[in-house]
């Protein structure tokens, strides 16, 4: 079997493997490797605010439907599970970025308090969707004020890496 | 006649259904989420290119009445063969474990049991079909069913956007929070999407399974040339209901079940529902379609005997290699990788190995040896060297894009 | 002996002098019936001056498409030849190739015909 296989396709085998091995550990370190000042962390920072604002507006979405009667309870609570998902993945993507100076130090302190704060209303939604049908407004509000402790982190984040004017 | 007439309407109705898979699904969704409409142009790019390359594999299996790899193999020697192998192998495998995910992902929106479960039950479901079903049923079924996914361009007309907004986003080159390289990411992963090289060898390879002699070359290019652009207008429907609901509410997709929410917001539960079918079919027929391919293309290099037309005892390696496949797909799964992560590279990395499975299909269609006198003639080779540079460019442009914006950041 | 012993060879000419590297094997079906074909017999080696990478297929025909590709690949085998099975010398031994010092080579004889590859 692998006598008649040419020569040269074995090497191209072998050369093929070490350009996978290559690019696959370029991929894995690069994110790592860029993120080593504190602007580029905070840029992490901001991407990660993203999808917790993201995932909050996403839950809003699926709540305004359900109440509505538009979205079926199970795909709603599957939709808000994968939001619940990526909320705490923002959370752990923030809690576990490092920053050396004060300024960015606050805005991480901060960023880490709205992205904390939008798991819990987003897994309030699933005990809503679960239990009795009930008028919204309570778990909406909750999400609101999320989203705006995310947008008031973020405007924080980009003012101290210079991307917007303080 | 009219018999002949249904025939046709089949091919064509399951080569819509058939042409959409995770791939397709999450890739505009994202970029409708992000960019609006403003990459619609590589989906328009992607589906003529599709049409160009599997309408020269669909004719080289109908007029020699083999498959394609069997010729690459036999004409381009086993070096040259073997590299198209590794590349469309690698590729295929690696969009069969998103396909198998997508339907997990996809029952989980009508069960609400978590997608890690679904995942063996699913491969499991593949191999009974595969093994027990006719190659024109599942074919069929798959396809007709998908064409559920309709049920996001209804959603499209229902939400009533402003058209005349959403066709200044088509003519925009970026989006205003992202940067170029993203936008320019996408395009690629976009195109990888659009012309995935499994599609290809799958058309050829049904042709043989089907029989397709030279009297069904017009019925094949009806097929491609109707059902694949009709195709390509639901991914972008895809990505329009995307851009209308959920790039104004800040979401950018993530998950499969983001797609339902512009669905429940125009057309309720029913209109949900449909389009969950439409997921389920979709990625299970594409599922089907890419453990096939495996199968394929391993026989097909190795000279086994292959296809569904024969029954599993008589092509046993071919069976083998589909099995073997579906339990790497639930392996990987098993490891608690986001599905939609690993759509979302398998679509890159099929860019990046799009010229090594796409060139020796044009090379083979240009051969009067096993062509005669349907050999390619000068608008389809013009058409063959344009995407030839695209394929190219893509290929070559992946990888550094990747790294640049993080993978899409 | 088989083709994979020939296939990707050097070539030298009865001086010693390299003249490329074994791309293909030409054969013809006119030996004794065996089953229903007739046998295969070796008629000669295709031999490039520049490359051994592979012809891929293109030395069969007159085929120009697809451009850019099939003008590269004539490019890259311009002056590839056929010689004659009658016209080798000398073929890689069994132990060819373990040594280093003894890469395995095809030698042709004094005077050999460089016939067109082409068919």
């Amino acid at each position: 079997m692998t006598r008649d296989l040419p020569r040269r396709l074995r090497r191209a085998c072998a050369a093929v493997a070490a350009a996978c091995v290559t690019a696959g550990a370029l991929v894995a370190c690069g994110p790592a490797a860029v993120r080593a000042d504190d602007v580029n962390a905070l840029r992490s920072v901001s991407d990660h605010l993203d999808a917790s604002a993201s995932a909050v507006a996403t839950a809003r979405l699926a709540v305004r439907a359900r109440a509505t009667g538009r979205l079926p309870s199970v795909t709603a609570d599957a939709t808000v599970a994968e939001a619940a998902e990526t909320a705490t993945g923002a959370v752990h993507g923030i809690g576990t970025l490092t920053v050396a100076g004060q300024d960015a130090a606050g805005a991480r302190e901060k960023a880490l308090d709205a992205a904390s704060g939008a798991v819990g209303p987003i897994a309030a939604v699933r005990t809503w969707l679960g239990g009795s049908p009930s008028a919204p407004d309570d778990v909406l509000r909750a999400l609101d004020d999320a989203a705006t402790a995310l947008d008031d982190a973020d405007r924080m984040v980009r003012r101290t890496t210079g991307e917007v004017a303080p | 006649m009219s018999r002949r007439l249904l025939v046709v309407a089949l091919g064509v109705l399951t080569a819509i259904g058939g042409f959409v898979d995770a791939g397709d699904l999450v890739t505009n969704a994202v970029v409708g989420s992000r960019f609006g409409l403003s990459l619609v142009w590589v989906v328009a790019v992607g589906v003529v290119g599709i049409c160009v390359f599997a309408h020269m594999s669909g004719k080289v299996a109908a007029v020699s009445g083999r498959a394609t790899f069997e010729i690459i193999r036999e004409r381009l020697g086993p070096t040259a063969a073997g590299l198209n192998l590794l590349a469309s192998l690698a590729v295929t495998v690696l969009t069969l474990v998103a396909e198998v995910g997508g339907i997990a992902l996809a029952l989980q929106l009508a069960s609400s049991v978590d997608h890690r479960l679904w995942v063996p039950v699913a491969a499991l479901a593949l191999w009974l079909v595969l093994w027990r079903v006719k190659f024109s049923v599942m074919e069929n079924a798959a396809g007709l069913l998908g064409l559920a996914l309709v049920g996001f361009a209804v959603a499209v007309f229902l939400l009533g956007p402003d058209w005349a907004e959403l066709g200044a986003q088509v003519a925009q080159r970026s989006a205003a929070t992202e940067t170029g390289a993203t936008y320019w990411y996408f395009a690629v992963a976009l195109f990888g999407a659009a012309m995935t090289p499994y599609e290809v060898f799958f058309f050829s390879s049904g042709g043989v399974e089907e029989g397709w002699g030279t009297k069904d070359l017009a019925t094949s290019r009806l097929n491609v040339l109707v059902g694949f652009p009709l195709g390509g207008l639901l991914s972008v429907a895809i990505a329009a209901s995307a851009a209308v609901v959920l790039l104004p509410a800040g979401i950018a997709v993530d998950s499969m079940a983001q797609l339902t929410l512009p669905v429940a917001q125009a057309g309720g539960t029913l209109l949900v529902a449909v389009v969950i079918v439409g997921l389920v079919a979709a990625t299970s027929g594409a599922a089907i379609e890419t453990t096939l391919s495996t199968g394929y293309t391993l026989a097909q290099y190795l000279g086994w005997s292959w296809g569904k037309f024969r029954r599993p005892a008589e092509a046993p390696r071919f069976h083998l290699a589909m099995i073997v496949a579906l339990v790497v797909a639930v392996g990987v799964l098993m490891t608690n990788v986001d599905p939609i992560a690993v759509t979302e590279y398998s679509v890159v990395f099929s860019a990046v190995a799009l010229p090594l499975t796409y060139v020796p299909i044009l090379v083979v269609a240009n051969d009067p040896e096993y062509m005669g006198e349907h050999v390619n003639g000068r608008v389809m080779n013009f058409l063959g060297t344009v995407y030839l540079v695209i394929l190219v460019v893509a290929a070559v442009a992946a990888i550094p894009l990747m790294i640049v914006t993080e993978a899409g950041g | 002996m088989i083709a994979s012993d020939l296939l990707d060879v050097r070539v030298l000419d009865a001086g010693g002098t390299p003249v490329g590297w074994v791309v293909d094997l030409r054969f013809v079906l006119d030996g004794p019936p065996d089953g229903r074909l007739a046998g295969a017999r070796l008629h000669g080696l295709v031999v490039s001056p520049r490359t051994r990478s592979s012809f891929l297929g293109y030395e069969r025909s007159r085929v120009r498409h697809p451009w850019p590709i099939a003008p590269l690949v004539r490019r890259r085998h311009r002056g590839t030849f056929l010689a004659h099975w009658e016209d080798v010398a000398r073929v890689p031994d069994r132990d060819d190739g373990t040594d280093p010092e003894r890469e395995p080579v095809v030698v042709l004889q004094v005077g050999y015909t460089r016939y067109t590859a082409g068919l």
